[in-house]
């Protein structure tokens, strides 16, 4: 699943470690979903689009 | 670093921690169950063998806890991990009692060698998967 989080991240100056942090979640599963190796559950993509103050949809393309 | 991250972080290292006392303790209670002789002292024996069971429920319980305090990308490493150990598990036991009922395989090879293959697939598998998400 393609996402913009990336672009969010650089955008807000947050390291991977950061959002990590923000998200309590592995630094790895950053990197991985920013990667497109893997899709966040919904819990966890409700967390990011809160912390982003975005739709999840607007996030997230599937 | 706020609190939320703080105590998720600090969950799994004393996750990771008990889970490694765990596994010493029953790994300790293994060795003293096979160190005692069961004909000499047969109490002992039994005694030792209650520690085993109890050190090994101790340290499923503490699996299970350090497998629930894992974020999503590290519990689907880890479930793919044991979904290929058990499946070689499977397929590796028949094939080694088999083996062993031919008498291909040496008549002191037992099932330890099945703990062997499952534990280095078990090891192989999460290297490999950390790999993947890398």
């Amino acid at each position: 699943m393609e996402n913009s989080l990336k672009q969010l991240r650089a955008a807000r100056k947050l390291t991977q470690a950061d959002l990590a942090a923000a998200l309590a979640v592995s630094r790895q599963t950053i990197n991985a979903i920013e990667k497109g190796k893997f899709d966040p559950s919904l819990p966890l993509a409700f967390k990011i689009s809160r912390l982003f103050e975005m739709p999840i949809e607007a996030i997230f393309k599937g | 670093m706020n609190p939320t991250q703080e105590n998720w972080q600090a969950l799994q290292k004393s996750n990771t921690i008990k889970l490694a006392v765990s596994t010493s303790l029953w790994l300790l209670s293994f060795a003293l169950l096979n160190f005692i002789n069961w004909n000499n002292s047969p109490g002992l024996k039994w005694i030792a063998l209650g520690l085993n069971v109890a050190a090994g429920v101790y340290m499923i319980m503490r699996n299970r806890a350090h497998l629930l305090g894992l974020d999503e990308l590290q519990q689907r490493i880890q479930l793919n991990a044991m979904g290929t150990t058990l499946g070689v598990g499977l397929i590796s036991f028949p094939i080694l009692i088999t083996l062993n009922q031919a008498g291909v395989l040496a008549q002191e090879s037992d099932l330890t060698v099945l703990l062997v293959v499952m534990s280095l697939c078990y090891l192989g598998a999460v290297l490999l998967g950390h790999l993947r998400y890398k």
